[in-house]
Order: structure tokens, then sequence, then C-alpha cells
């Protein structure tokens, strides 16, 4: 009687052991692995540092034929916009205004860099007026649409297309602007809903004022 | 000429000018109407205005005839995720006693197809078409590009 229940004991104690063994590899091992949107070096998410500088070739608004390059070695502001937007890009390209003057000498540490999502309508014809009404330091970009789609999704945004009534079409773009330190990395965000004391605390900051 | 003149008169009472740039026309009050300057070549621009109704039946601003765009439509601008969409909005409804300010909140009348760029200095003639009210003649004074509801609201004491 009293040597039955040993090898049962024994049985349900190296079964929990089994369960404790499985357990902490389900839990506890997956910590100690790199995060899903860091696997070998593929970055699938946006984060603080992340590489923002990969190689485009775009249209500046001179009509001429630009790359990551020119952009290199200075901090840069990314706004990406379209031209028949009535309400949200004239607000944000009046801001980046508003905020180049406050920043005053310090402006020329930073590319204002506004990319159009709309290069079917906003050829270098279109875009140079537009964005030189708010600032000339404003630099526009066009350029093919596979070009500015691959440039796009390689700095972690999107853009699409929206039918409206009456034929015409409006576009689906990022609200906030992409800040990127002089290394290429990703600094943040200017976000629509902030107040222009915050936004031009961050640009000093990224300017390194 | 005094008939004409009388005439004349009491067809500018039926659209009285509210205090500062504003209209009038039975339980409606239009406030401060305004677009925003458009840069050079610009084809789409965005138009603002506060509605009041002092009447006991909401009403419905269902379009905006200007010579200065093709068409006018309302959209709300709506931010998901970082991402900004219009959403058409069919009319702008203004609650019986309320009043609706558009511009805030995304929302904004989109002048498609500008025959002209809009300019600082400006005054820009146009109609708003109500479901109860009919229409409006107006005119829209022009602001900065990037002047928002909220700041022509402080720039102008409403």
């Amino acid at each position: 009687m009293a040597t039955r229940p040993v090898p049962r004991l024994r049985t349900i104690r190296a079964l929990l052991w089994v369960v404790v063994a499985i357990l902490a590899a389900v839990l506890i091992v997956p910590r100690f692995l790199p995060q899903p949107d860091v696997v070998a070096g593929a970055v699938t998410s946006l984060g603080p540092g992340v590489a923002m500088d990969a190689p485009f070739e775009l249209v500046d608004e001179d009509g001429k034929d630009v790359t990551e390059a020119a952009f290199a070695g200075k901090a840069s502001a990314w706004f990406y916009g379209f031209t028949h937007c009535p309400d949200v890009c004239p607000t944000a390209l009046a801001e980046m205004a508003t905020l180049l003057q406050q920043l005053g000498a310090d402006a020329a540490r930073l590319n204002a860099v506004f990319v159009t999502v709309d290069p079917e309508r906003d050829t270098v014809d279109v875009i140079k007026p537009y964005v030189d009404y708010f600032d000339p330091r404003i630099i526009g970009l066009t350029g093919g649409l596979p070009n500015i789609a691959a440039m796009v999704k390689a700095r972690f945004a999107s853009f699409e297309k929206l039918p409206l009534d009456g034929g015409d079409y409006a576009m689906q773009h990022p609200a906030s602007i992409y800040l990127v330190d002089a290394q290429g990395a990703f600094a943040g965000t200017l976000d629509p809903e902030e107040g222009l004391d915050t936004k031009l605390a961050k640009l000093k900051k990224l300017v390194g004022v | 000429m005094r008939r004409l003149l009388l005439a004349a008169l009491a067809a500018m009472s039926l659209v009285l000018p509210a205090s500062g740039h504003g209209y009038k026309a039975g339980t409606i009050e239009i406030v401060h109407p305004f677009l925003r300057a458009t840069p050079p070549g610009a084809r789409t621009g965005a138009g603002y205005l506060v509605i009041r109704n002092e009447g006991s039946e909401p009403d419905r601003l269902v379009g905006i005839e200007t010579e200065a765009a093709e068409r006018v439509t309302f959209h709300r601008t709506v931010t998901e995720n970082d991402v900004a969409r219009m959403v058409p909005l069919e009319a702008i409804e203004i609650p019986a006693g309320g009043e609706y300010r558009l511009g805030l909140d995304g929302t904004h009348a989109m002048l498609e197809g500008l025959t002209a760029p809009i300019g600082l200095g400006q005054l820009i003639p146009g109609t708003l078409v109500f479901e109860k009210a009919g229409r409006i003649d107006m005119e829209f004074e022009v602001e900065p590009a990037g002047t928002s509801q909220e700041d022509a609201m402080q720039a102008h004491g409403h």
C-alpha cells in the first residue's frame, strides 16, 4: 500500500516539470529574442534612431534630379502632401514658414522639404510656385510615382488616391512632419495638433540650438 | 429715382450686415466668411465661416456658389494613425438656436477648380444656399494662407 502512490507522485511531479519547462519556453524565452520589428536589421516600424536616409531618385522644384545625398549631413523636416489639398497642407506649409522665420539664422541648419504624393498633377511647374509662396527656403520634390511611392514607404509613411464626387480626386497622406537628424536618423514628428511653441522647441533641439 | 433708392434700401435691409464682417437673413446669421489666399497656380482653395441659427427649426447649408471656383464641396479631414484623409459632408447642419463653425474639427468648404488665385485683400462674392433660409448673397474676405477658424475667431473677437 505504501509503495504504490510513490511512482504515481513521481509521474505527476515529472509531468509538472514538463509543464513548467514548456511554459518557461513559451513565456520567458521570447523576451530574450530580438523584437519582431528588428529582425536581422530589417526595421519594419518607426522609432527613435531608425534610419531615414534610404536612397531615392526624385526631381527638385527646379527640375533637377535629386537624391538622398543632397540632404545628408543636415537636419531635415519632411512633409508629404499635395497642392490640391485645401486644408491640411497649406496649414502645415504656412506653419513651417512661420517656424523658419522664428528660427532666424538657425533656419539655415534645417532642410524643410515638401514631397508631393500627387506627382501626376504636381509637376515641377506647379510645385515650385506653390512651396515658394509659403517660403522660398522650403524645398519641393516631385518625380515619378513609383519613385515617390518607394521613397515614402522607405520612410515609414504611406499615401493613397481617394476619388471625389465629380471625377476629381484627393490624396490620403501623412498628417505629421517627420524630423530627421543630421546623421539621417528619425528624430520624432511635428504633430498637427501641437502648438507652434512645441514645434519650434522640437526644431531647435533638432538643429542643436 | 427716389423710388429706386427706396427699393434698393429695402433690398439691402433684407440682408443686413451683422457686427463686423457678417450677414443676417431672417433667423440665419453668417459671421466672417473667409477664404484662404492661395499660392500662384493653385487649383484648390478652402473657405470657412460661422453660421448662427436663431430660429426654432434646424437648417442645413446645402451648397455654396461662387464664380471663383468650378465647384464647392464640404469635407471633414479625419486623421487616424497619422493618416489624413477627407470625408465628404453632404450638408452643414445648424441646430435650432445653435451655431456651426465651419473650420473647426477639420471641417472646411473646398473650392475645386479655382478660376484665379485668391489674393489677400480681395472680396470674393458668393451665395450660400440653405434648405430653409434659401439663398444668401455674401462676400468672402481673404485671409493669409494658413489661417484657421480659431485664428480668425481670435482676431475678429467672435
